[in-house]
């Protein structure tokens, strides 16, 4: 859980671990080797799955199509594409027989954000970046959203790095919270570790709103 | 004057049918090039912003180009015909593709570029799958501008022999014949919109969800293969029209845009046809000396009449002066050893310019020489066409020589100039002195007392090779020279402009009448 004001790093910090920003000074390490050696589209098809804020479906294709490019990218044949769209709709609650040949425009913003999970899942990835994902849904969607979210970290128990402006989602939701303002890290621990010992006045005034709530 | 059209229209119509094939094929082909150059180009300004500023100005910047103006400046380098055209039409029609490709490319979503990128989409790939099919509906629309654009401007072909349906303009321009100017416009027209209407109907369909599934990937190979066949016939009926006919003995005969040039060419295409096995292209129609001689040496044209007086001028660029002009053995000798053409023998009339008044006028002011006139000018008004007004040769070496000082000087179209003096508005204009309306106008053309001119004596141009090669041509010719007196040529004329028959026609009845066909 990556959680701050605005403007205080946490899609910076996402776009560098997915390579579409440049670390000025420092490296990023996974499986313990320099992100720079890596082949940055590999990378980012099979690595890491992207949920974005504005949700980014493509408007000229349909609901299967959204999800089945990032398969065809990857060379996946039809018959294995196929299946997949389906199981990943079903898994995220679409009913398939409905919804694979609608459009984004003829969905809610939460049935689109729920296509936009799946087609992070699509590859199978070690590792979601999801950024403000449910950002611009009423309460009541993020609520489900939220709960689809619990489920995947359960069912597929995964890495996921979420970024949120939402205390009480971040307590919802993450097992480590970490704490951003103005670039720096202020504090990284559990809800408990938040609550109990605050390491700064800004952490404190985050734990006390997100209780207050 | 309804049927009367409709029956023009029939006779017509097989060349109705082979210009407007033309027409299609020219603006066709060059849409397609267009495509080929600005959508790559549109992709690859819109990645470098850098690039889009400089390439958009410029491109509005070429819009303005005269296309005339630009036609003029490609002969020298690719000569008449197919090629000039297809560049200049292309050059139009790049911009409007271009300026939409960007257009439509830069009004993708950006947070469908950023979920391309963040799912690892190559530059390419983003390209294919996201940017060019959200940007389609603008290419086309762009497409279908262009299309409209260059069916309308396709009509300048005619000026350099590349067919089309400009043709009919300039010939209806030439000869002031309406029926002739509608059936080149109402066509034209039609075209661009159909098209117009087709391409938008075309847009609308690649919006459509429902045809998008079940009619669509038809509708792609239907599409695919229809261009392709289009382009192979396109690119395949030049060659066929201009490589096949080569193999047999043909001869082009062209002419200049005006109604005598257009009876002399025919007159000898015809006696050719009946007294030669050759076959005989005619390319009547070509705008100016210029263009025609820049077409004879590169070979394009074997055959013309011209006047020794404006070869002189023009071509060989000697300067004007008085009295002291070398005949027709002269400019015959230079261009035999400078061009390697031939001048055959004069067809007996010659065609000087000159300024013409109204008999009555002439009567009543004693008025019959240019000196007679020029005394006058003060008071007068004179109309001109604007390339009579500009040559050295023509108004400003007058005016040197006689010193005229006309009250008013009009610039007006040179099939308007006989309206223009019939209806008083004028005193003078200036004319040629085989013009055939200048008898119906009752008109009396001026003695160039000063002999500022030389004599533009009639006569055809030849290919020296092409003479060589088939020296039946001379013998086909021969009973024209000397034949086409100045009261024939002028009788003649006056059949074309006046009465409206056609040139074919009135160059058949002559033959006829002096048995040589």
């Amino acid at each position: 859980m990556l959680i701050g004001s605005s403007g205080g790093g946490k899609t910076t910090l996402l776009k560098l671990l997915n390579g579409l920003e440049k670390p000025t000074s420092g490296t990023i390490l996974i499986w313990g080797k320099d992100i720079q050696t890596y082949n940055i589209y590999e990378l980012r098809r099979s690595f890491f799955g992207y949920v974005f804020q504005k949700i980014g479906l493509f408007p000229h294709m349909t609901v299967s199509e959204n999800i089945d490019i990032v398969l065809r990218l990857n060379k996946k044949n039809a018959e294995y594409r196929k299946k997949k769209v389906w199981k990943l709709l079903e898994f995220m609650h679409l009913d398939p027989r409905a919804y694979l040949d609608r459009y984004p425009d003829q969905l809610s913003g939460g049935e689109q954000q729920r296509v936009g999970v799946a087609r992070a899942l699509a590859m199978d990835s070690e590792c979601l970046l999801m950024d403000e994902p449910f950002g611009a849904l009423d309460a009541v969607t993020r609520c489900e959203l939220q709960a689809a979210i619990l489920r995947l970290k359960k069912e597929l128990n995964k890495t996921i790095i979420f970024v949120t402006h939402d205390i009480s989602e971040a307590f919802k939701l993450g097992d480590r919270i970490v704490v951003m303002q103005e670039g720096l890290i202020e504090q990284i621990g559990t809800k408990e570790d938040l609550t109990t010992s605050p390491q700064t006045s800004f952490v404190q005034q985050l734990v006390n709103s997100g209780l207050n709530h | 004057m309804i049927s009367g059209f409709f029956h023009f229209l029939g006779e017509q119509a097989f060349s109705l049918q082979q210009k407007t094939f033309e027409h299609i094929s020219l603006a066709g082909l060059s849409v397609i090039f267009a495509s080929a150059i600005a959508i790559p180009l549109g992709i690859l300004i819109t990645r470098f912003s850098w690039l889009q500023n400089i390439t958009l100005r410029m491109g509005s910047i070429s819009q303005t180009i005269p296309s005339l103006g630009l036609l003029a400046l490609l002969i020298p380098f690719v000569g008449l015909g197919t090629v000039p055209t297809l560049i200049v039409l292309t050059f139009y029609a790049i911009y409007p593709i271009l300026k939409n490709t960007n257009t439509g490319l830069r009004g993708v979503p950006s947070a469908c570029i950023e979920a391309a990128n963040g799912l690892g989409f190559s530059s390419f790939q983003r390209l294919r799958f996201v940017e060019l099919p959200l940007a389609l509906p603008s290419i086309i629309s762009g497409i279908r501008i262009a299309t409209a654009m260059t069916v309308g401007i396709t009509t300048i072909a005619a000026f350099i022999g590349a067919g089309g349906l400009g043709d009919f303009i300039t010939q209806g321009l030439a000869l002031n014949n309406p029926s002739l100017i509608l059936l080149g416009t109402i066509p034209a027209a039609v075209l661009a919109f159909v098209l117009d209407y087709g391409i938008s109907r075309l847009e609308k369909q690649l919006q459509n969800r429902e045809l998008k599934k079940t009619f669509f990937p038809q509708v792609q190979k239907v599409l695919l293969i229809s261009i392709v066949s289009i382009l192979i016939v396109l690119i395949g009926s030049p060659y066929v029209k201009q490589i096949l006919p080569k193999k047999e003995d043909h001869i082009v005969i062209a002419s200049k845009n005006f109604t005598e040039q257009y009876l002399l060419a025919e007159l000898m295409a015809q006696l050719i046809e009946a007294k030669s096995p050759l076959k005989v292209i005619r390319k009547t129609n070509l705008g100016s000396i210029d263009v025609i001689h820049q077409a004879l040496l590169k070979g394009e044209v074997d055959l013309y009449p011209e006047y020794t007086g404006t070869a002189y001028l023009s071509i060989l660029k000697f300067p004007l002066n008085h009295g002291i002009f070398p005949g027709i053995d002269e400019v015959r000798r230079i261009y035999e050893s400078k061009f390697n053409l031939l001048w055959l023998k004069p067809f007996g009339f010659s065609n000087g310019q000159t300024l013409a008044v109204k008999k009555e006028f002439s009567q009543k002011h004693n008025v019959h020489s240019l000196s007679d006139l020029a005394k006058l000018s003060s008071a007068l008004t004179i109309a001109t066409p604007p390339e009579f007004l500009m040559r050295q040769d023509a108004f400003p070496g007058l005016k040197r020589a006689y010193g005229f000082t006309f009250r008013k000087i009009i610039q007006i179209d040179p099939s308007l100039l006989y309206s223009a003096i019939d209806a008083h508005k004028v005193d003078v204009i200036s004319v040629n002195t085989t013009d055939a309306k200048l008898e119906k106008s009752n008109l009396v053309s001026l003695e160039d007392d000063k002999k500022l001119y030389p004599l533009y004596q009639a006569a055809p141009i030849i290919r020296k090779a092409v003479l060589k090669a088939h020296p039946q041509i001379y013998q086909a010719l021969s009973p024209l020279f000397g034949l086409l007196t100045q009261e024939r040529i002028a009788r003649l004329n006056y059949k074309i402009d006046v009465e409206g028959k056609s040139p074919f026609d009135v160059a058949h009845e002559f033959l006829c009448e002096f048995n040589l066909l």
